[in-house]
């Protein structure tokens, strides 16, 4: 990523996969596709496995599944840290969630050409506008969508976070 | 968790849960800090999955 220090899902599970093993993550970072993981008979049937053994991959896949899980809980604790809002962003891209369930927010982007990138993921990149025109620019692997900040704290309320 | 070379994988594993910039992780040896930046919360999940994760490595 580049200006954002958060690793993403693939980091973390070559992580754990790595030390389980008690060998080095790179290889595993290399091999992993961005949602190649989020598959465990293709993972636990592909050079992966065979680099870091059936074991050690089946584990890893699990603790890394705990792993997500504590991320959603803690994300939808009042305990848990205050997001901005390109953390939310990044949030539902992360959540592959498709366009088409996200509607009620989205405006054509090229209704905004004047947008100022600040960060760049994988298969995100996330954009606010320099503008106080009430828009936020989000761009996944669906495709580059504007989407009014009002959604924003919508998407806020409606799943919890502060 | 203690500076140890362990910590990576807390930091990774703490920074992604919470949200936040590892490098904040890295920098601060002070767990005290760390709930005030990551929550509470985040930390204990993290510490609790980083030590699951060193204990399997150590006996596997």
């Amino acid at each position: 990523m580049v200006g954002y220090d958060v690793p993403d899902r693939r980091d973390v599970f070559c992580e754990i996969l790595g030390k389980i093993a008690l060998r080095s993550p790179g290889p595993c970072l290399r091999e992993a596709g961005q949602f190649f993981f989020r598959n465990p008979e293709a993972t636990l049937s592909s050079k992966m496995a065979k680099l870091y053994g059936y074991d050690e991959t089946k584990r890893a896949i699990e603790l890394e599944a705990e792993v997500e899980k504590a991320k959603d809980e803690v994300r939808r604790s009042s305990a848990g840290p205050r997001l901005t809002t390109v953390q939310i962003l990044q949030e539902i891209a992360r959540k592959e969630i498709p366009p088409v369930r996200m509607v009620n927010g989205m405006e054509d982007l090229n209704s905004y050409p004047s947008v100022h990138y600040i960060g760049v993921g994988d298969t995100s990149i996330v954009a606010e506008s320099p503008k106080p025109d009430g828009v936020v620019i989000l761009e996944t692997e669906y495709g580059s969508f504007a989407i009014r900040k009002d959604f924003v704290k919508e998407y806020k309320r409606r799943f919890g976070y502060k | 968790m203690p500076d140890t070379p362990e910590r990576a994988l807390f930091c990774s594993i703490l920074s992604y849960v919470s949200g936040r910039p590892l490098s904040e992780c890295e920098e601060l040896p002070d767990d005290a800090e760390l709930n005030d930046i990551y929550g509470a919360e985040a930390v204990e999940r993290a510490t609790r999955i980083a030590e699951q994760v060193i204990s399997e490595a150590k006996s596997g």
